[in-house]
């Protein structure tokens, strides 16, 4: 990554990387195609493919018939829908999720990670920021940080026990999936 | 991905609908000053006659006073003499060639409805018809059998054949000038002369002339110029004298065809010169010149020194609303730089970012446009109010409405060149925390 430039790293993000982001970071005057087809327009794809490629992404995450919706007509997992459609519909190869659920609700948070799973089951890796140990406990990978130091590294998924939930929750965990 | 951009831009117009408001306005500002003024500057230097203005040419011959020259800077006088007018037509080496000069003439209108009124007309050989080409509405230019015969006939401008004859077709009517009839041969129709170039020497953007007159009819009748008169010593009593003067009062122009014929003509005029000083005529030393339209009208400064420094001004105007754009863009693209961050992420490279955000100026800059074009219309409205001698220049053409289009566009891509380049440097990582 040091050694490349700037149009090779935008390449790089734009074709291999998904992102998903805490506060979605959806564009408020574009509609919900018009926001999944940012990435794609970086890609040069041809309007038919990147039509085809948008409608199968909402699709995928069950936001086909509020295409023409804005943003702001969403709820907050719906929102993180729209994103998580953004970051799939250029197919990445890794998706990198910077805490995906931390303003969502129990239930909407639950309907997100369920997805992300799928999204993962079906091949794509998962590289997921959360401060809930809950949800670290789902991926197949937990790298631990304090301060920017790794501080422990887990191979294998597990629940957390009860006594490490505060120190999990306080310090951020990288639950890495694939 | 030009459209997308567009499409982009014209979204970003909406989305700070204030802050747009003050970059068009402050824009269409800067615009609409420079561009009425640029564009009386640039239709009173525009070449009326575009398709022969270098194949007519004004004649000036220096018979001025050996004492002093007519200018400082050693240009010959503008006007010639009578005895010089009646030579070259005489010799009549041009392809077309008149004298003329400014009259004014009292009306006596047949119908007792219609006032006595004074015009001011223009006498010439009917060359001039064939030459400077104005629009007939009926009839047609006197012929060369009537200048010699001295014809009393005459050619009305459109606005006199108005007020005595209701707009109608008067040719083979009468009209009384100064007690004498005039048989109508001739009515103009709307001669749309920005300048009236071929008499700079009366006032580039004085009125149209009223009424036409063969040349010979009005020696004939003793008729003296009411334009320019210039003498450097006294011309003596009577007509014959001041026929026979050096004092200069009748603009010459000829027509020639080809630059063969000028180098022609200009040999011909200096062989005159050289004969006349032979008759102690001509002290100074030869300077005989031909100017071809522009030429005439740059050296008459058509476009004076005052409309030059109105228009500095102006432009000056438009770089401060311009620097005034560079900061409101600069707030416009600081408050976009989270979307700027989310762009980066998604793969947009820093070229994909500056080209979005200049066109996104540029959006602008159309915007501001059209506004400015509106006050453009409204300026040289007010100019023309203003300034009555600017009545036919202060009008815009096509090609004034796309330099003021393409001045906005350019001017707004400009301001935005900074603004832009700050919103390349935006960092993904800074705005997104990823």
């Amino acid at each position: 990554m040091r050694g490349l430039n700037d149009n090779a790293r935008s390449k790089l993000r734009n074709e291999k990387i998904g992102f998903i982001f805490q506060s979605f970071n959806l564009i408020p005057d574009l509609n919900l195609f018009d926001n999944v087809d940012v990435p794609l327009r970086y890609r040069g794809f041809a309007a038919s493919d990147r039509k085809k490629r948008i409608e199968d992404a909402l699709g995928r995450v069950g936001l086909s018939s509020r295409i023409k919706h804005y943003p702001s007509e969403l709820s907050g997992g719906q929102q993180q829908r729209v994103a998580i459609a953004r970051a799939l519909a250029g197919s990445p190869r890794l998706l990198m999720a910077d805490e995906p659920t931390g303003n969502l609700d129990s239930l909407m948070a639950r309907g997100v990670m369920e997805l992300l799973e799928e999204v993962n089951r079906q091949g794509t890796t998962i590289v997921m920021v959360t401060h809930d140990p809950e949800l670290a406990a789902r991926a197949q990978r937990n790298v631990h940080v304090i301060d920017g130091q790794v501080t422990d590294f887990e191979e294998t998924p597990r629940l957390r026990e009860p006594d490490r939930h505060a120190h999990a929750a306080s310090d951020p965990s990288l639950a890495i999936q694939g | 991905m030009l459209s997308y951009y567009l499409q982009l831009g014209l979204r970003s117009l909406r989305r700070n609908p204030v802050l747009t408001l003050l970059m068009v306005v402050g824009i269409a500002l800067g615009i609409a000053a420079s561009m009425t003024t640029m564009t009386v500057m640039h239709l009173m230097g525009s070449d009326p006659i575009p398709w022969k203005s270098d194949k007519l040419f004004a004649v000036q011959l220096d018979n001025w006073s050996e004492d002093e020259p007519f200018y400082d800077d050693g240009r010959p006088p503008d006007q010639v003499t009578y005895r010089d007018a009646s030579a070259l037509m005489e010799a009549g080496k041009a392809d077309r060639q008149t004298p003329m000069f400014k009259l004014s003439q009292p009306v006596q209108p047949e119908n007792p409805e219609v006032k006595p009124f004074q015009a001011l007309g223009r006498v010439a050989y009917s060359d001039f018809f064939g030459m400077f080409e104005p629009p007939f509405a009926f009839g047609g230019p006197w012929d060369r059998q009537q200048d010699v015969q001295h014809a009393r006939v005459i050619v009305l401008g459109k606005d006199i054949n108005e007020k005595l004859f209701g707009g109608q077709d008067s040719v083979g009517k009468t009209v009384r000038l100064n007690g004498i009839d005039y048989s109508i041969v001739g009515v103009l129709g709307d001669w749309k002369l920005r300048a009236k170039y071929y008499d700079l020497t009366n006032g580039a953007f004085n009125d149209p002339d009223e009424f036409f007159m063969p040349y010979t009819t009005a020696m004939d009748l003793k008729q003296r110029s009411t334009g320019n008169n210039s003498c450097f010593r006294s011309p003596g009593d009577g007509w014959d004298a001041y026929l026979d003067s050096d004092c200069i009062w009748q603009q010459m122009w000829v027509q020639l065809d080809s630059p063969a014929r000028v180098a022609e003509y200009q040999s011909f005029l200096d062989n005159y010169v050289g004969e006349q000083k032979k008759l102690g005529r001509f002290p100074r030393p030869l300077n005989n010149r031909l100017s071809d339209v522009k030429q005439w009208m740059a050296e008459q400064r058509v476009v004076s020194r005052d409309v030059e420094v109105q228009t500095g001004l102006a432009f000056a105007f438009l770089v401060v609303c311009l620097v005034n754009t560079i900061g409101l863009l600069l707030a416009k693209f600081t408050r976009q730089a989270g979307e700027i961050g989310l762009r980066r992420a998604l793969g947009a490279s820093r070229r994909d970012v500056f080209t979005q955000y200049i066109i996104e100026s540029a959006v602008v800059g159309l915007s501001g446009g059209f506004l400015g074009l509106l006050l453009t219309g409204l300026g040289l409205i007010a100019v023309r109010a203003l300034y009555s001698q600017y009545r036919t220049v202060a009008h815009l053409d096509w090609t004034m409405v796309a330099v003021t289009i393409l001045l906005a566009i350019a001017s707004a891509v400009l301001a935005g060149i900074y603004p832009t380049w700050r919103a390349c440097r935006v960092q993904p990582a800074a705005q997104l925390k990823i």
